[in-house]
C-alpha cells in the first residue's frame, strides 16, 4: 500500500507502539508456555520470575533437558496414550473441518444464488440454531448419538459436528456478494448445476473456506465436553482430555503441565503457520486485486 | 420466452433446494430434534437420574426467575453473563477495529501479515491449553502479580486474580479478550481490504484527512463486516464456558462467573435438574434473540453495500 | 490436482465414518463397561486384576474408564439421564441417594460376589458398610474404600521453626499458629503455606469441625443448619483462614496433598493412602521418617470431640444392564474385593471387610492407629438425599466468606435458605 507514503509522523510512531503493545499482550503468554515447559515448579513460580531456564536446573542430577516433556507423554504410569490421543484428535478435528466445508459451501451457496420458498425461514431456522448452547443440547444430543450405536466411536464424536451453523453462515455471507455474471455465463455454456458449483464457486471461495476449515479444525480440537461424553475408553480420548486429566494428577507440577500444553498446540501451530497465507485477513483479496 | 423463464426458474428453485437438503437432514436430527426436545423438556419437571418426566406448564419459568435455584440463581448468571458480554465484547470490537485499521496504515505487507499471525497465535490454543496457562500466570506467585506490582509501583500486593470476585470477572474477560482478539481483527481486516483502493485515492485526491476519510468513508463501508463480527462476538461471549468452567475446576469460587451456561451445566448435568436447565437455555435463547433482533436493526441494510 | 486430493479424501472419510464400531457384539460375549475415578496407583493395580479376571473368564471384557473425580459424577449423571451408563462403576457415599432412590441400581447380587447370602455378605464387612446403599432391606453396592483424614505433618519442617515435632498441633488454634509462622511470605504474596484444608469436599472436613462446636447439618428436630453460632464460628475461622484475614490459603492454590509428598507444605489432610503414594513419588522422605500422622484437630473449647467424617466408595451395578452383564459386573467387584489384601498394601486403600480391619497388615502400617482412633470418634460424612448439592452450597458459603468477605451470620442465612428451598 503506497497511499500514505511520506515521513515518518507522530501518528505513524504512536501506531506502532500500540501494535507492539498488543503484540506483547498476546505473545507473552505463549513465550511463557514455551519458557516454563523447560522448567520445574519451583522456577516457574519464582519471585522475579526468569525467563532463561536455570543452568543448574539442567544440570541437576534427576532432570534433563526434556524431563518435563518426558512426564507430559509417559504420565504416571508409562502408559503413553497421549499419540493416541493426538491421532484421534487429528482424525475427529480434520474430517470434522472437511465436511463441514463441504456441506457448508454447498448450503450456504443454495441459499445465497438461489431463490425458492422457504430460503428464508431455511436460514432462519439454521441461524437460531446458533442460539442454543451446547450445554442445553447435550443430552438429547447424546440420546440421539447412543441411539444410534455410536457411542465410543469415531462417527459418534465426528457426525454431530458435520457442519457448523456459522459455517452455514459465513459461506452464505461470502457468496452473496459472489457476481451471479460468472453462474449466469456458465449456465448459458451449459455446465451442470453441481458442475458449476465444483468449478466456478469451490475455486473462487478459496480465502473463505481456508477460513472455515481452519476455524472448524480449531473448534473440534478444542472440544472438550463432547468427547468426554462419547469417548469413554482410553483409546478413543482426545486431547483436551488428555490435558485436564494430566492437570488433576499432576496439580502440582506445572513443569510438565506446560510441556503438555505445549506438546499438544504444536499440531495447530504447524497447521496455522502453513495455512496462514489462506486465511490472514483477506490476503487472497489483496492478490486479486494486485495482481 | 415468459414460459421458459419460468422453468428455468424452477430448475434453478430445484437445484436450490437440493444443494440445502444435505445441511437441512444433519440439522433436523442433530439440532433442531434436541433443541425441540429442549423447548419440551422445559416445560416438565424432568430429572436426569429419576427420569421421571410430568408436564407441568411453565413452572421452570416461574422457578428460574423468582427462587434461588440452590443459591445459583438466574438473576445472578444474567448478571454475571452480561457483565462478560458487555464488558468484552464492546472492549473486543472497538479494539479489534482499531488495531485492524491501523494495521491497513502499515506500509510493509510483511509486517501487517507479521502482526496478524501474532495476535491471531492465541486463537489456535484450545481454551484447556489456554487456561492452564493463565492459571499459572494468574497464581500469586505469578507473572501477572508481578507484573502488576511493577506497573503500579507496589511491593508485594497480591491483587487476588483468581480469588477477588471482582477480579475474578476481570480474569476471565482478560483471558477472553486475549484468546479472541487476533480473530477479530483478521475479520475486520478482511472486510478493510474488500473496500477498493480507488476510493482511499478518490478520498487522497479530494484532500480529506485520514481522520475524515476513516469516519465517513471506511466506517460506513465496513457496516456490514462490523454488523456481522459484532453478532458473531456477542454471542460467543453470550455462550461462553469453557473459561469459567475450567478455572472454576482451577479452584475459583463459582458465583462470580457463574455464566447462564454454566448454570446450565451444573444445574442440568450434576444436579439432574434438566427441566430447569432446559428452561434456563430457552431464556439464553431469548436474550440471544433480543440482542441480535437489535443488533440488526442498528446495522440495517447492511447485506447490500455496494462499492 | 486439488480436487483429485479433495474427492479421495472425501471417499477416505466416508469409509472412516462407515467404518463399524469395535465393539464385539457376538451373544455370548459380555462387555463390561467399567468407570472409575483417576488413581494412579490403582489404575495399575486393577488393570493387573482385570487382565487376570479375563483370563479366568474368558468370553468376558472389561472396559476401563477413568475420570476426574467431579467429572465422574457429571458423566454418570448425564449417561444415566440418556438410559445409558457404565456397568460398573464407583462413587463416594455423598453422590449416591440419587441412583439409589430412583432405581437406578441393581441390587447385590451374593453368589457372584461369592457369598452364600446377603446375610453372610454383611457378615464379612464392618458393621457400618453399607447404610448409605441399603434402602428398603436391600443392598446397592459393596465397599471399594472406607477413608478418613487425619493430619500429616513434615517434622522437619515443624522443626526447623522451632516447634516440636512431637508435639504435633491438637487445635484449630494451634494449628493456625504453626501454620503463621510456617508459612513463606514475600510481602503480601503467598510462596508457600504452613497447612491447608481440603477444599470441595466440605462434608468431610467443615462439617465436623461445625460438629466439634456443636452444630450440624440437621437439628434433632429435623431443620436444616442447626446452631447458628457454631456454624457462623467455624466460618469465621476460614475467613481468618483466607486471603482476606491472615492469608494462610485458599482454595486456588494447588492441592495440599499432592505438595506434602514433594515437602512444598508442613501440614495437610489425607487418607491412609497418602502413605502408598509417598511412598511411590518420594521414598527417600518416606524411609527417613520424618512425617507423622496426628489426630484431627479440633477446637480448644469443642463441645464435642469429632474427627473428619469418614466416607466410603462403593462398586455399584447399573440396573439397566442386561442380566449376563449384571453377573459379571458383580463377579468383578468380587473379584476386586478378594483381592482386597492388595489394595491395603499396594495403594493404602481400605476395604471396609472385617478380615482387613483386624488384620496385621493394616495394624502394620504406619500411624494406622491414629487413623483406627479417629475413626471411633467420627460421623460417617452425609449421604442422604441431595447430599452432594447440599455439599457444594456449604462449599458456597465457606468461599463466599473466606474470599469475599461476606460476614458469616448473613452466609450462614443465606446458606440455610438455600438448603431449605433445595430440600423442600
Amino acid at each position: 500500500m503506497n497511499k500514505f507514503v511520506g515521513k515518518i509522523t507522530i501518528a505513524e510512531v504512536l501506531i506502532w507502539i500500540l501494535l507492539i503493545l498488543v503484540f506483547l499482550f498476546t505473545v507473552t503468554p505463549i513465550i511463557f508456555m514455551v519458557v516454563a515447559s523447560f522448567m520445574d515448579a519451583k522456577q516457574i513460580l519464582a519471585m522475579p520470575f526468569s525467563w532463561i531456564p536455570s543452568r543448574e536446573y539442567f544440570t541437576s542430577a534427576d532432570r534433563t533437558f526434556f524431563t518435563n516433556f518426558q512426564k507430559a507423554i509417559m504420565g504416571n504410569n508409562d502408559n503413553p496414550v497421549f499419540f493416541r490421543n493426538l491421532l484421534n484428535s487429528l482424525i475427529v478435528a480434520i474430517t470434522d473441518s472437511v465436511t463441514t466445508v463441504f456441506l457448508a459451501s454447498l448450503c450456504g451457496y443454495g441459499l445465497a444464488k438461489f431463490k425458492f420458498k422457504g430460503r428464508n425461514l431455511i436460514f432462519l431456522a439454521i441461524m437460531s440454531t446458533m442460539m442454543i448452547p451446547f450445554e442445553a443440547i447435550m443430552i438429547p444430543l447424546y440420546m440421539v448419538v447412543s441411539g444410534m450405536k455410536m457411542i465410543n466411536t469415531y462417527r459418534g464424536m465426528i457426525i454431530p459436528f458435520m457442519v457448523s451453523a456459522f459455517g452455514v453462515f459465513q459461506m452464505r455471507q461470502y457468496l452473496l456478494t459472489f457476481p451471479s455474471e460468472y453462474l449466469d455465463a456458465a449456465r448459458v455454456d451449459g455446465l451442470s448445476e453441481p458442475r458449476i458449483y465444483s468449478s466456478i464457486v469451490l475455486p473462487n471461495s478459496k480465502p473463505v473456506i481456508a477460513t472455515l476449515g481452519i476455524l472448524s479444525f480449531r473448534n473440534q480440537w478444542d472440544n472438550l465436553l463432547w468427547p468426554l461424553l462419547v469417548a469413554q475408553s482410553e483409546t478413543m480420548k482426545t486431547i483436551p482430555q488428555y490435558i485436564t486429566k494430566f492437570s488433576e494428577e499432576k496439580m502440582t507440577d506445572e513443569g510438565a503441565m506446560m510441556a503438555c500444553a505445549f506438546l499438544a498446540s504444536i499440531p495447530m501451530f504447524i497447521l496455522f503457520f502453513s495455512l496462514s497465507k489462506y486465511f490472514l485477513g483477506g490476503a487472497a483479496v489483496y492478490d486479486s486485486r494486485k495482481g | 420466452m415468459g414460459q421458459k423463464s419460468y422453468s428455468i426458474e424452477r430448475k434453478q428453485a430445484k437445484w436450490g433446494l437440493i444443494f440445502t437438503i444435505p445441511c437441512l437432514i444433519f440439522f433436523a436430527v442433530f439440532s433442531f430434534y434436541p433443541i425441540i426436545n429442549a423447548l419440551i423438556t422445559s416445560l416438565t419437571n424432568r430429572r436426569a437420574i429419576a427420569r421421571t418426566s410430568e408436564f407441568v406448564g411453565l413452572e421452570n419459568y416461574i422457578y428460574i426467575f423468582t427462587k434461588d435455584n440452590g443459591g445459583f440463581p438466574l438473576s445472578n448468571s444474567i448478571r454475571a453473563t452480561l457483565i462478560f458480554t458487555i464488558g468484552t465484547f464492546i472492549p473486543m470490537i472497538i479494539a479489534s477495529l482499531i488495531i485492524a485499521t491501523f494495521l491497513m496504515q502499515l506500509r510493509k505487507d510483511k509486517y501487517r501479515g507479521f502482526f496478524q499471525l501474532m495476535y491471531y497465535t492465541p486463537a489456535v490454543l484450545s481454551s484447556v491449553v489456554a487456561a492452564s496457562i493463565w492459571m499459572i500466570i494468574f497464581d500469586p506467585r505469578g507473572l501477572m502479580n508481578q507484573i502488576s506490582n511493577f506497573v503500579m509501583h507496589t511491593s508485594g500486593v497480591d491483587y487476588n486474580w483468581l480469588v477477588d470476585s471482582t477480579m475474578l470477572q476481570i480474569s476471565t474477560m482478560m483471558i477472553y479478550f486475549w484468546k479472541y482478539i487476533g480473530y477479530f481483527v483478521i475479520l475486520f481486516i478482511t472486510g478493510l481490504a474488500a473496500i477498493p483502493n480507488t476510493i482511499y485515492e478518490a478520498a487522497t485526491v479530494d484532500g480529506s484527512s485520514r481522520w475524515h476519510t476513516f469516519w465517513k468513508i471506511t466506517l460506513p463501508l465496513l457496516k456490514p463486516t462490523t454488523a456481522m463480527v459484532s453478532i458473531m462476538a456477542m454471542l460467543q461471549c453470550l455462550k461462553t464456558f469453557s473459561t469459567q468452567y475450567m478455572l472454576h475446576q482451577g479452584g475459583s469460587s463459582r458465583f462470580p462467573i457463574d455464566v447462564i451456561t454454566m448454570n446450565i451445566y451444573f444445574t442440568g448435568i450434576r444436579n439432574g435438574r434438566l427441566g430447569r436447565a432446559s428452561a434456563m437455555s430457552i431464556v439464553l435463547f431469548l436474550i440471544m434473540l433480543v440482542f441480535t433482533y437489535i443488533q440488526l436493526r442498528l446495522t440495517r441494510s447492511s447485506e447490500d453495500v455496494e462499492y | 490436482m486439488i480436487r483429485v486430493k479433495a474427492k479421495a479424501f472425501i471417499y477416505l472419510l466416508f469409509i472412516l465414518i462407515l467404518l463399524p464400531s469395535c465393539s464385539g457384539e457376538k451373544d455370548d460375549f459380555v462387555t463390561i463397561e467399567y468407570w472409575t475415578h483417576e488413581d494412579d496407583s490403582r489404575k495399575v493395580l486393577e488393570e493387573r486384576l482385570i487382565e487376570s479376571f479375563e483370563k479366568e473368564n474368558p468370553g468376558v471384557s472389561v472396559i476401563r474408564t477413568e475420570y476426574g473425580s467431579a467429572e465422574l459424577v457429571d458423566m454418570i449423571s448425564a449417561s444415566f439421564g440418556a438410559d445409558d451408563g457404565p456397568d460398573l462403576f464407583n462413587l463416594p457415599s455423598e453422590e449416591i441417594s440419587a441412583l439409589l432412590l430412583n432405581d437406578k441400581l441393581d441390587p447385590v447380587d451374593a453368589a457372584s460376589l461369592g457369598y452364600d447370602s446377603i446375610e453372610s455378605l454383611k457378615d464379612a464387612y464392618i458393621q457400618s458398610s453399607f447404610s448409605t446403599v441399603t434402602k428398603d432391606g436391600l443392598i446397592y453396592g459393596i465397599p471399594l474404600e472406607y477413608t478418613i483424614w487425619c493430619l500429616y505433618v513434615n517434622r522437619t519442617l515443624l522443626s526447623n521453626h522451632g516447634f516440636n515435632p512431637d508435639n504435633p498441633p491438637a487445635t484449630w488454634e494451634e494449628l493456625m499458629e504453626i501454620a503463621e509462622k510456617l508459612t513463606i511470605r514475600k510481602d503480601g504474596i503467598l510462596e508457600c503455606r504452613g497447612f491447608d484444608f481440603r477444599y470441595p469436599y466440605y462434608l468431610s472436613f467443615f462439617v465436623p469441625m461445625v460438629r466439634q462446636l456443636g452444630g450440624d447439618i440437621f437439628a434433632p428436630d429435623g431443620s436444616v443448619i442447626y446452631n447458628d453460632d457454631a456454624w457462623e464460628r467455624a466460618l469465621s475461622f476460614m475467613y481468618e483462614w483466607g486471603p482476606s484475614g491472615r492469608n494462610l490459603g485458599s482454595p486456588t492454590y494447588a492441592n495440599a496433598r499432592e505438595l506434602f509428598n514433594s515437602e512444598g507444605i508442613a501440614m495437610c489432610l489425607s487418607g491412609l493412602y497418602q502413605e502408598s503414594r509417598l511412598l511411590s513419588q518420594n521414598p527417600e522422605f518416606y524411609a527417613s521418617g520424618d512425617w507423622m500422622v496426628a489426630p484431627f484437630p479440633v477446637f480448644s473449647d469443642s463441645v464435642s470431640d469429632e474427627a473428619a467424617s469418614p466416607y466410603f466408595h462403593y462398586f455399584m451395578v447399573n440396573s439397566a444392564s442386561d442380566e449376563k452383564t449384571k453377573v459379571e459386573a458383580w463377579k468383578l467387584a468380587g473379584y476386586f474385593a478378594a483381592h482386597a489384601e492388595e489394595y491395603l498394601d499396594e495403594i493404602g486403600l481400605i476395604m471396609p471387610l472385617k478380615r482387613i480391619t483386624d488384620s496385621d497388615l493394616l495394624h502394620s502400617k504406619p500411624y494406622s492407629d491414629v487413623f483406627i482412633n479417629d475413626e471411633k470418634r467420627s460421623h460417617e460424612v452425609y449421604s442422604g438425599p441431595h447430599a452432594s448439592e447440599l455439599q457444594s452450597l456449604i462449599g458456597e458459603a465457606v468461599e463466599s466468606v473466606m474470599l469475599y468477605s461476606v460476614p458469616p451470620e448473613k452466609a450462614v442465612q443465606a446458606l440455610r435458605a438455600s438448603a431449605e428451598e433445595l430440600l423442600k
